[in-house]
């Protein structure tokens, strides 16, 4: 019997037709002479066959209009902000949190920001240089009614520093210089030549607490967090789940000391470095099932 | 517009194309989540937080990757998502040992499922539901969905051995589970003669 103890974990894999060639022929000269493991393979044939006669069943009623539903209030939450009244409703405690992103910049290293230019239209300096990261701090508690439309972008108050390397390693080639051409033309199709910047802080937790999100250029910046337990990590460290599709706001500081087993893209660590002292939350994809990348 | 032009349609913003993709893939994921959280309301709210994440992550897909291998990794994360969030996962049973068994839940069946086949379809369900959810997502994989070993390994990222030691191991604890009924291997002994002709290490041979 040791020879089925030997063959054992090998069936399944001969069911599905995953052996090589001399596995195969191994295994079938054994099923020749072994009762038993032909009984299991009997077993594994009814049990997909018992597993397929489960059949598809039809998607519910009216599923394709609540996913484009849930798609336009996505867009609604976390707009890309090319319009200016988006920002407008932002604008009086922006003008708050104006003093905190600017105390904040002083403290970024300027000499480490260097970035080659490759947006199309921005005159101002440091929009040349740089892409734009944003971070803000604290929020109204309330959403601000959009009705003052002559109030002017805040945009010197912005904080910028250097290009997200994880944005660049997620969009990369031809996506990532569609959309910095995208971000550019934004600035001149309202008759200005100044590349527009607008601030972003998005409401965290149902129970409608708030704090200020890492954001690069007009999208929050999501991390993806890799190896078994990532997602329990996440909420033991204070995560909140974004309510659909996998997505959490995780405090930044938990995710600058990661415990073993537990990381991120090089890229993304890079990001994290470059946030902004007073960016308290990042938007987190926690990837329990995969191996930690290596740098 | 094919696949191809959907996408980069849906990545500027395009809803009609991006509505055209979730049609061309609901069905698929949302059996694929219907047998990962067994019931349909779950396997709509899984399937609808897979839709999102592809909306949300259109721009960084790079097509070197096939869209279905993507959104079977994000409709397999969000359900097992989903079910930790709901606490219904089987606890205590440990992925490296090697000898676990499933409890056989005490219920009997309806007068309804004693109806061919219906007996049979609830073990199986209730078989797949017991398994731990890792075990499970790559059983459905290969059987429901028909995914090679090694788009298994691309849609979980992980290790081929792993993908090849969790079906076995998943097939092991399914088996038992059903053996244990009783009835199901022997009410099914019929089905055997016919399943042995698609056995023989030939189900994959391309």
């Amino acid at each position: 019997m040791k020879k089925c103890e030997e063959f054992a974990p090998l069936l399944s894999a001969y069911f599905d037709g995953e052996l090589t060639e001399e596995e195969n022929a191994a295994v079938r000269a054994h099923l020749g002479e072994c009762e038993d493991c032909r009984a299991r393979l009997d077993e594994y044939a009814q049990l997909s066959g018992a597993m397929l006669a489960l059949g598809d069943e039809d998607v519910p009623e009216g599923f394709t209009a609540r996913v484009m539903d849930a798609v336009r209030a996505e867009k609604a939450a976390m707009p890309r902000m090319k319009k200016p009244s988006a920002w407008r409703r932002w604008m009086p405690m922006a003008a708050c949190a104006a003093i905190v992103a600017l105390a904040a910049a002083v403290t970024i290293p300027r000499t480490e920001m260097k970035q080659e230019t490759t947006s199309a239209a921005p005159d101002t300096p440091a929009a040349q240089e740089d892409q734009a990261m944003f971070s803000m701090a604290a929020p109204p508690s309330d959403p601000l009614p959009d009705t003052d439309a002559e109030v002017e972008y805040p945009e010197q108050r912005c904080e910028t520093v250097q290009s997200s390397p994880y944005y660049d390693h997620q969009l990369g080639g031809a996506a990532a210089d569609r959309a910095k051409i995208a971000g550019a033309s934004d600035g001149t199709e309202n008759g200005s030549p100044e590349q527009e910047y607008y601030c972003e802080t998005v409401p965290i937790g149902e129970s409608g607490e708030e704090g200020s999100l890492l954001t690069a250029w007009y999208d929050p910046v999501v991390l993806e967090l890799y190896g078994a337990g990532a997602t329990d990590y996440v909420l033991s460290s204070g995560g909140v789940k974004d309510g659909d599709a996998g997505f959490y706001y995780a405090p930044i500081a938990a995710l600058r000391d990661l415990p073993e087993g537990l990381g991120m893209r090089q890229a993304q660590v890079e990001t994290l470095a470059l946030a902004p002292a007073d960016a308290e939350w990042v938007l987190v994809y926690p990837n329990d099932f995969s191996e930690v990348p290596q740098p | 517009m094919n696949e191809s032009e959907l996408i980069q349609a849906a990545r500027g913003g395009d809803e009609a194309a991006f509505e055209q993709l979730v049609r061309l893939h609901e069905k698929k994921i949302y059996n694929l989540c219907l047998r990962m959280c067994g019931s349909s309301e779950d396997a709509a709210e899984a399937a609808q937080d897979t839709f999102l994440a592809l909306w949300r992550g259109l721009e960084g897909f790079r097509e070197d990757a096939a869209l279905s291998t993507w959104l079977y990794r994000l409709a397999s994360n969000a359900c097992i998502d989903l079910l930790r969030r709901n606490k219904r996962t089987v606890d205590g049973i440990s992925l490296d040992d090697e000898d676990v068994h499933l409890e056989v839940r005490d219920r009997a069946p309806t007068p309804e499922e004693h109806v061919e086949g219906r007996e049979t379809q609830r073990l199986v369900r209730e078989g797949l539901a017991a398994l731990p959810e890792d075990y499970r997502r790559v059983l459905v994989l290969r059987e429901l969905h028909q995914l090679s070993y090694a788009e298994i390994c691309e849609v979980t990222e992980l290790e081929l051995g792993t993908v090849k030691s969790r079906i076995n191991r998943a097939r092991l604890l399914l088996r038992n589970y059903l053996a244990a009924d009783g009835n199901f291997f022997e009410k099914s002994a019929s089905k055997v003669t016919e399943c042995n002709r698609t056995v023989g290490g030939e189900r994959n041979a391309r």
